[in-house]
């Protein structure tokens, strides 16, 4: 763990403290997204192409330790859309790569892991995953696409959307499709936080497709929530790290804060928000570093984890409580860009919404505990 | 065999939590469950009419192991007093 923390202080921090952080503020103010040079150091270090094979030019790593990088990068970088971004287009590259196809791996995969193409997620359309409204249909020897998916993280970069479109039998089928084929529209998407994330909006509009870019052929539904399961941790890994960096710079920032004749930190009040806030973050930590241990095991149900799910939820939960509570200790200047925690509230907030909404997750996990309570009840009585 | 649906599984089903199927192995007890209810075909399989991997089954509270339902699978026999669970968490839409 603190091996991790200490390759990217070297490696990644200085790079962070003067070509990231400093234009944040900014980018969150006019809502532009992280361009394409800000991933360039982490191209040349090999995170872009972490967790692919080495044979595919990869660096062969595993889950666990990328997840507790991601961790870190949060730490130092101070835009939580940076971890998000590289997560994502790392992530994607393994989907490819998945299919073992040497053309899929020449034109895509390789690329990707150099940082010259990215590739992004396009699942969400705002209504049950049974119920998805993109539609593709055989045409000779092709397919034909139509529809629009309404939200894609890091989509402004993307040369390439694994798309997923409901067939004549109602199965979901995964397909590549390209910024530039004819017939696709890629629009950002403005949101009250995580501006510089380059969200965006799909539209397919009688788009053809080859048999080439057909990537899953049955079952992309069981596809989508595989992919699901490690993101939704994956984007809470820099949360913990973020966590980590706000309890600090408010403790260094109360401290040379004078009230009643006494710095801030002398009052009980402070002390106890601190304790609180420190409880939070530690509470964050652990959900997420047991999580990523079950990455490591392989003991984890990898459609959906329930332990995975809960660590998202947990996490996210606390950071967003951590960020008021942040708020709350220092007044105006963090709601300023000095301190700019509001900007981190709002960049956590997108964790109630993303990679499974919280309350979605609360009826998912409850069903959980249902079922599995009628099936411990069935063995009770059989055993009776 | 008893089919016993829970979660996102049961609005496919007119809300019926079990249902009892005459069939010899597994894929039959399936098809008949979405016979009877159509709406519940596209949800519970995929384009082969395979049962989808997202969905966990349980006969006589044993996980069924996902290779046993996956394209190829050698079918799987059931008996009249067994009970087949069906538990699902599909995120995202």
């Amino acid at each position: 763990m603190e091996q991790v923390h200490d390759w990217v202080r070297e490696h990644l921090a200085p790079f962070f403290a003067t070509s990231v952080n400093p234009g944040a503020a900014s980018r969150d103010e006019t809502g532009s997204p992280l361009p394409a040079g800000a991933f360039l150091p982490a191209t040349e270090l090999g995170l872009l192409g972490y967790l692919l094979p080495v044979g595919l030019g990869g660096a062969g790593g595993d889950r666990r330790t990328f997840g507790l990088l991601l961790e870190q990068v949060g730490y130092f970088c101070e835009e939580l859309e940076y971890a998000s971004l590289l997560s994502m287009y790392a992530d994607i590259a393994t989907v490819v790569a998945a299919t073992g196809q040497p053309e899929l791996i020449d034109r895509y995969v390789r690329p990707m892991s150099r940082g010259q193409r990215f590739g992004t997620f396009a699942y969400t359309e705002q209504t049950d995953a049974f119920d998805l409204h993109c539609r593709v249909r055989r045409t000779g020897a092709g397919y034909l696409v139509d529809g629009v998916k309404c939200l894609q993280t890091g989509g402004h970069l993307a040369d390439v959307f694994l798309t997923y479109v409901r067939d004549e039998h109602d199965d979901l089928q995964l397909f590549l499709v390209e910024r530039d084929d004819p017939g696709v529209r890629v629009e950002p998407v403005p949101t009250a936080g995580f501006r510089s994330a380059g969200l965006t909006r799909l539209t397919l509009h009688g788009v053809r497709l080859p048999e080439s870019r057909l990537l899953v052929r049955v079952d992309g539904l069981s596809h989508a929530q595989r992919f699901l399961n490690h993101r939704r941790l994956f984007v809470t890994c820099p949360m913990v790290g973020r966590m980590k960096a706000v309890v600090e710079s408010c403790a260094a920032h109360l401290a040379t804060v004078v009230r009643g004749g006494q710095p801030l930190p002398a009052h009980q009040a402070v002390q106890a928000k601190l304790g609180r806030m420190l409880i939070r973050y530690e509470t964050g930590r652990a959900v997420l570093h047991d999580a990523l241990s079950r990455f490591a095991t392989g003991a984890y149900n990898p459609l959906f984890d329930p332990v995975v799910s809960a660590a998202k939820y947990t996490v996210v939960e606390n950071a967003v409580a951590l960020g008021m509570d942040a708020v709350y200790l220092t007044g105006w200047l963090g709601y300023s860009r000095e301190l700019p925690y509001e900007r981190y509230l709002r960049g956590f907030m997108a964790g109630i919404a993303g990679q499974t909404a919280q309350d979605v997750l609360e009826i998912l996990l409850g069903n959980e505990v249902i079922a599995q309570s009628e099936l411990v009840r069935h063995l009770e009585g059989a055993v009776r | 065999m008893k089919v016993v649906l829970s979660g996102a599984l049961l609005r496919f089903a007119e809300y019926t939590k079990e249902v009892d199927v005459e069939a010899h192995t597994l894929t039959e007890g399936i098809e008949q469950l979405t016979t009877r209810f159509p709406r519940l075909r596209p949800v519970l399989l995929d384009g082969d009419g395979r049962v989808r991997l997202t969905h966990q089954l349980f006969l006589n509270g044993e996980q069924v192991a996902r290779g046993d339902y996956a394209v190829g699978a050698a079918p799987l026999p059931v008996a009249a007093q067994d009970t087949l669970f069906v538990l699902t968490a599909v995120a995202g839409g």
